[in-house]
């Protein structure tokens, strides 16, 4: 059995899985987005009695591998455009459109395999998808039992105003999959800006206070770190107060994790990262569920071996 | 309020207005265009679940209370107004107002066809792929279908020439509407119902409006591809009188 590791060699979350799997003894091919040049693949569906068969193969670095050989997959691509020996091309270049092939081929594969040969897949790009908007996804989120922030998108700075009044220490972010750091509301500061909102809705929630906690589920497993920090956005500590958060490993209380397991698996994301705030009134307050987790932070800080447990979950397809 | 959320040249949608009010349902269109420009975009999240408010330039008001069904054949997010603005913050505001749509859709409690997936406004979309694997599954004709370096490069294209292929010298593509499961058309083969209906099962559109190709020859229907915007108008009568049972909580006077 062969594991598909697609992204970049060097970045921390596909080097430490890459590592895990090697110390299973497992075989994995990498395919890196910036040799994408030297890939060849066929993707190939041939019907039959009962269904189709998935059939064709990559060839990577000389080696050449059966798609349906491959039994796990572990996906950090990056869209060819965005690949900088490739990004200065123009869009017709042949490396690059060599480049689109190889990547939406990989796409279809990963969409399909794990319904026609049982290949694991973490995750595929249709099921990331959920996280490109924050307040569907709470609508899970609130499906299974978590609390969400009292939260507002809008454009009207009278109803803004509002809330801020009702909730007091109020934060704002993006509702997108465009990665924002969360921000305080200063109501000194920004009320001259709220007649920016006019073209676009803004989302507001309430600051909820409490440690953050950062829950990984790998499959069935849970991996809970607490940061400590006094910081608005615990990822960006050193920036907002000069100094990074405290990680260490926390223990989720049973029920917790058996609801963060069933959000994970309800949004078809066998590998994610779950934010939950600890609120002082006993609230499991849920942010959102980041569909492709930058994990090392969380395992080295706080010790939590999350790259073994992704690779022991991809070796079992 | 029955809506119809369209682009302003949708005349599939337009069509499907027309053809309400002949029935006797009067549909609030919501184009794309006008919904970049609403005087007011309000939408709440709490424990105690989702209100959504949008107030449109000609004093037209769309709540969460104040909707009975949706016609959604929305593609894209309503960004006009940014259509100026730089790149960067354009790609932003698009992707933020698209985010608002997806949630503010999925959360009305009234019938909606289609719901957007985070992935596509107009509703479900599989892969090419997938949505083929699963037509073979269901007992569809499937052709042989191949893409990669030296192949098609689109999966979609990759499916229709597939079928197109498997089909040989003259056959013809058909169009058909299928809405939560069941064909509207009325010389689709008893075997393509069923198989729909299983396929429809599979990929999880038993609340769906959507339109399948098939390559035709021979009696054989070839699966051909599906999209969350089908041709309405080929649905017919048929068509407007299912979906405005599912819609519309009034009676509809027949046609004539």
């Amino acid at each position: 059995m062969t594991v598909l590791l697609w992204g970049v060699p060097t970045e921390g979350p596909i080097a430490m899985v890459a590592e895990a799997l090697s110390r299973l003894g497992v075989d994995a091919v990498t395919v890196h987005p910036r040799a994408a040049g030297e890939h060849q693949v066929v993707l190939g569906l041939d019907p039959g009695p009962g269904g189709a068969t998935l059939t064709g193969s990559i060839q990577v670095a000389g080696r050449r591998v059966a798609l349906a050989g491959i039994r796990g997959a572990y996906l950090r691509p990056v869209e060819p455009e965005l690949v900088p020996e490739l990004a200065c091309l123009p869009a017709r270049a042949p490396d690059r459109i060599h480049a689109r092939l190889v990547h939406d081929t990989l796409v279809a594969f990963t969409e399909v395999a794990g319904t026609l040969t049982g290949c694991r897949v973490a995750n595929r790009l249709s099921s990331m998808a959920s996280n490109i908007s924050k307040p569907y996804q709470a609508q899970a989120v609130l499906r299974h039992g978590f609390s969400t922030p009292a939260t507002l998108i809008s454009d009207d700075p009278d109803e803004v105003l509002d809330f801020v009044a009702r909730h007091g220490q109020v934060v704002y972010k993006s509702i997108s999959g465009v990665r924002s750091i969360v921000t305080a509301f200063d109501l000194a500061a920004d009320r001259s800006r709220l007649g920016r909102l006019r073209w676009c809705p803004v989302q507001f929630q309430e600051r909820v206070l409490g440690p953050d906690v950062r829950v990984h589920v790998v499959g069935e497993e849970v991996f809970a770190a607490r940061a400590d920090t006094d910081a608005v956005d615990y990822r960006y500590a050193r920036a907002q107060v000069g100094q990074d958060a405290r990680l260490s490993a926390y223990r989720l209380p049973g029920d917790v994790a058996d609801q963060c397991v069933a959000l994970a698996a309800d949004l078809d994301l066998p590998f994610s990262g779950i934010d939950l705030k600890l609120a002082p009134d006993g609230r499991v307050v849920c942010f959102e569920v980041n569909p492709s987790p930058g994990f090392p932070w969380y395992e080295q800080e706080a010790g939590l071996p999350i790259s073994a447990a992704v690779a022991r979950w991809l070796a079992r397809g | 309020m029955l809506l119809v959320l369209t682009a302003l040249d949708d005349a599939a949608a337009l069509s499907f207005v027309r053809a309400a009010a002949a029935a006797g349902a009067q549909c609030t269109v919501l184009t794309t265009e006008a919904m970049s420009f609403a005087r007011r975009r309000s939408h709440r999240l709490s424990d105690d679940g989702v209100v959504t408010r949008i107030e449109m330039a000609d004093g037209t008001v769309v709540s969460s209370s104040n909707v009975t069904g949706v016609v959604n054949r929305m593609l894209a997010p309503p960004d006009l107004a940014w259509r100026h603005a730089n790149r960067r913050e354009r790609d932003y505001a698009s992707a933020e107002l698209h985010a608002f749509t997806v949630s503010w859709l999925n959360a009305l409690s009234c019938p909606v066809r289609n719901r957007p997936s985070p992935e596509c406004l107009a509703g479900p979309a599989p892969h090419p792929f997938v949505a083929a694997a699963a037509a073979a599954s269901a007992g569809l004709a499937c052709p042989t279908v191949r893409m990669g370096t030296g192949h098609e490069r689109e999966p979609a294209r990759a499916l229709l020439l597939g079928a197109a292929s498997a089909a040989g010298a003259g056959s013809h593509v058909r169009h058909v509407v299928c809405l939560d499961g069941v064909v509207v058309a009325d010389d689709a083969p008893p075997d393509v119902r069923s198989g729909v209906a299983r396929l429809a099962g599979s990929l999880g559109l038993d609340e769906a409006l959507v339109g399948l190709d098939f390559v035709v020859a021979d009696d054989t229907w070839w699966f051909a591809g599906m999209t969350p915007r089908p041709e309405l108008r080929l649905g017919g009568h048929d068509l407007v009188e299912r979906l405005l049972t599912l819609l519309h909580p009034d009676p509809v006077a027949p046609s004539p």
